[in-house]
Parts: structure tokens; sequence; C-alpha cells
């Protein structure tokens, strides 16, 4: 592993001017998860500094504001999400897609805030190629075996598809972000947070976080009233892997009538993907069992597998079947 | 790799498929490149010579140039003539076999082309 220098800064003034200090030769540390690997696998773009903000305050709760939504400090463990009593009742499908999350020993050691903003787990990133965010110019898992950790859905010269799980689930609450910048606190959507491979203070990264901001929380409206959701993920294991491909959805109903539709699919693009053209199909009908049958047909129709990786849109495909029949019920 | 100033090129297999039909992405790549002021110059042939000869009418730093191709003798001229080869990965078997040869880089398709021509000179780490 690399020689690294740790700071261990107290505010988020602090840890932000370091940042500044050192560009992209520094990054935030936290619970280590993605972070430490990255080092370990000698990625070119690891850093030599890591500044570590769990000493900084008033980074980790769950807590509820008088308007019902709820704020997630980003260095809120994966696993303390996971036994909220509180997110439990109010977003239940995000507690479900975060306790698919990897394994039980790394929900406890895993942020939101790193989870949001891991790295993209490309086998041949990871093996020292020199790829696209390896200090390369061409991405070897467009031709090699694109099998799991690529895009079925085309690519921007770097052909990973986004990870993470917590931002495929938080998408359809409509949840933001807040980064503290060198200019102040800036607020994204999550869909904005993570648009899929960007150059972004020369490197390639799948989010839009510049090396010297920090992610410091996640906001969550409150839930609309009759609002039905679904978190499904396919992998190769229980526990541990990335998800092949996996669907958030959420589903606003006036009666038996679906009013508004979030469609989000992981694991099958560079970016969570919202298939908006879904969401618009199913706006206005009857959420009922043959509803599936009419609308899967038509999902995905921008779809790009490479060699190896088709079966990602029939698995893609079926878990929105499943989906809508669940929701149903 | 150099900021990019000129792409050379064959048709077939940047442009048109082996029947000749153009690829459908191809000229909104094309149009792309002529916005970011990146000439495209068609050659000859995947000789060291043609691609000389090319870089030399246009009166452009062979360093700034990238050869697009999709052979082994593709790379050999362009590095032979100083150019940098960039892979056309139209087969992915036979674009991963030719990454052997160190090519400079590598597109998918031609609508790629306009995002490494900025990635390229944004100067990525």
């Amino acid at each position: 592993m690399k020689k690294v220098s740790v700071y261990r800064p107290t505010t988020i003034e602090e840890a932000s001017r370091i940042l500044s200090s050192h560009g992209t030769d520094a990054a935030v540390y936290a619970g280590g998860t993605d972070l430490l690997v990255r080092l370990k696998n000698r990625l070119a773009q690891a850093p030599a500094y890591l500044v570590d903000i769990k000493k900084i305050d008033n980074l980790r709760y769950i807590k509820e504001d008088p308007d019902g939504s709820v704020r997630v400090g980003a260095l809120t463990k994966l696993a303390e999400m996971h036994e909220s009593p509180l997110l439990a009742k109010k977003f239940p499908m995000l507690v479900k897609a975060i306790g698919m999350i990897s394994s039980p020993e790394l929900r406890n050691a895993s942020t939101i805030g790193g989870d949001l903003l891991q790295e993209v787990w490309c086998q041949y990133l990871r093996g020292g190629y020199s790829c696209w965010r390896n200090g390369g110019y061409l991405c070897y898992g467009a031709i090699g075996d694109n099998s799991y950790y690529h895009s079925a859905m085309g690519g921007r010269l770097c052909y990973a598809v986004y990870p993470g799980d917590a931002a495929t689930a938080l998408i359809p609450y409509d949840a933001t972000v807040t980064l503290a910048t060198p200019a102040g606190p800036k607020t994204l959507t999550v869909e904005q947070l993570v648009p899929g491979d960007m150059m972004v203070d020369g490197r390639i990264q799948s989010h839009v976080v510049r090396s010297n901001e920090i992610l410091t929380e996640v906001v969550i409206p409150a839930p609309r009233a009759n609002v039905r959701t679904s978190f499904e993920k396919l992998r190769p294991r229980g526990v541990w892997d990335f998800a092949m491909a996996s669907l958030a959805m959420s589903l606003a109903m006036t009666n038996d009538v679906i009013d508004d539709a979030r469609v989000v699919f992981g694991g099958i693009a560079g970016k969570p993907l919202r298939e908006t053209a879904v969401e618009s199909l199913l706006k206005g009908k009857p959420l009922t069992a043959d509803l599936a049958g009419e609308i899967v047909p038509q999902a995905l129709a921008n779809a790009a597998p490479l060699k190896y990786n088709a079966m990602k849109i029939e698995m893609a495909k079926g878990l929105l079947a499943s989906g809508l029949t669940a929701l149903s019920a | 790799m150099k900021a990019i100033d000129a792409v050379l090129f064959q048709p077939v297999g940047v442009l048109v498929d082996e029947a000749g039909e153009a690829y459908p992405d191809a000229a909104a790549a094309v149009a792309e490149l002529d916005a970011l002021g990146v000439k495209l110059i068609e050659v000859s042939s995947a000789s060291a010579a043609a691609l000389r000869d090319a870089v030399a009418a246009a009166s452009i730093d062979a360093d700034r140039v990238i050869y697009l191709t999709d052979s082994e003798a593709g790379i050999r001229a362009a590095k032979d003539a100083g150019v940098a080869p960039v892979l056309m990965m139209n087969d992915p078997d036979e674009a991963m076999r030719l990454t052997a040869f160190d090519p400079a880089g590598g597109i998918v398709s031609l609508i790629e082309l306009p995002d490494f021509v900025r990635f390229v000179s944004m100067g990525k780490r």
C-alpha cells in the first residue's frame, strides 16, 4: 500500500482548508471501506493525504425535522441507518436497500457519505490496468470481461457501473445532499450528485464532488401519503456482492391509480438510472396485476449491452415485473 | 498525450462499416469534432508514409495528432510516424489483443471521440 499521511481536523472548516491545500492528492477518510481498498489496490487516483473527518462533531446523526423530513449526517454508519426505527417507519425501501449492501461487518464500518461517493469496482481498474480512471485513455471493461461490473446502457469512455445501492434507493425519495465547499454549503439532488463518469478536477469519477468539498448531510423529504415503494437486488451471492441489477421504485397513488412514479435501476449503468420513459408510462395507469405485462416490454429501450452483459437488461426487466406485481398485490 | 488538433482515419471501421453503410452516430460526432476545432483528415492507407504525408500536408504537429485504427499494422504505422495510435474497438476480442501493442488510447464508437478529445485536452491525471 502506498505511504500516506493522515490529518485529523476537528472542524469542517479545517478539513476544507487541508483539502484545498493538497488538491487531488488528498481525500476525505471516514469509514475507509472504499478508500483504504483503493490504496491497497494502488490506484493511480488514490490519495497521498487522508483527511480523517471522524473527529469532527455533529456529522453522525439521524434526526427528524418538524416538517417531517429526515437528516442523516454523512458519518452515520450504514448499520445505524439499517437499525433506525425512524427510517424504518418513514423510508422502509431505503432501509431494505441498505440492509442488502455488502455484509454486516462492512455496514458497521461504512458511512452513508462514503457509500454514495464510492469508486467503481471494475476488475481492470482494481487490477492495475491503465484505464480511464487509472491514468490511461482506454476502457478495458468495454472489450474484456464485462459480465458483472460494466454498463449495459452504453458508456462515455469509462463503462464501469456505479456500484452503490444507497443512491439508487434515495433517488425515488427525491433526497438531496449538502456539500461543504470553500464558497459555502451547496445542495444537490442525489441524482445530480452521481451523474456517471465525469471529469472533475482532472479526474474521471462517478460523482461531482470536487477535491476540496465534503459531503456533510443527506436530507430525505417527508414521504408523501399513499406512496408504495419497493427495492430488489440481484447479485451472485446473498451477501457481499454488488448488484448485477437492482431496482428502487416508488409509486404515488390516488385510490388505485398511479399519480407519480420513480423508477431507478442500479447496477446496469454508470449512474443510478432513472427510467423516465417508464415513469411516464406508469402515470395515470391503474396499478393492477396486468400492468407489468404492458410496461415491462417497453422498458430500457435504449439498452446497449456489451458482449457479455445482455443478461443485465433481462434481470432489470425481471425486477421491474416483480416490483410492479408485488406493489399491485 | 498532448492536446489533440487533428484525427487521421480511414473511413471503413470509423465512419462506415465494411459494406459502406454509415454508422448512425458518425455524423453527429463529426459535427461535434468540427465544433471543437479538431481537423478530421482521411488517409489513403495504414502506412507510416501516408500518415506522415497527411501530417505534413496539414502543417500540424505530429505529437498533437491521433490515428484511429483497428489493426496491429495501424498501431505500428502510427508509432513510426510519430502520431498517437488510438484503437477503434470495433471487435472486442481483437481490440483486447491489440492492447498488447500499447496503443495510446481507445474508443468504442466515434461518438466518444469528442469527449476523448476534451478529456485529453483538460489534462486528465
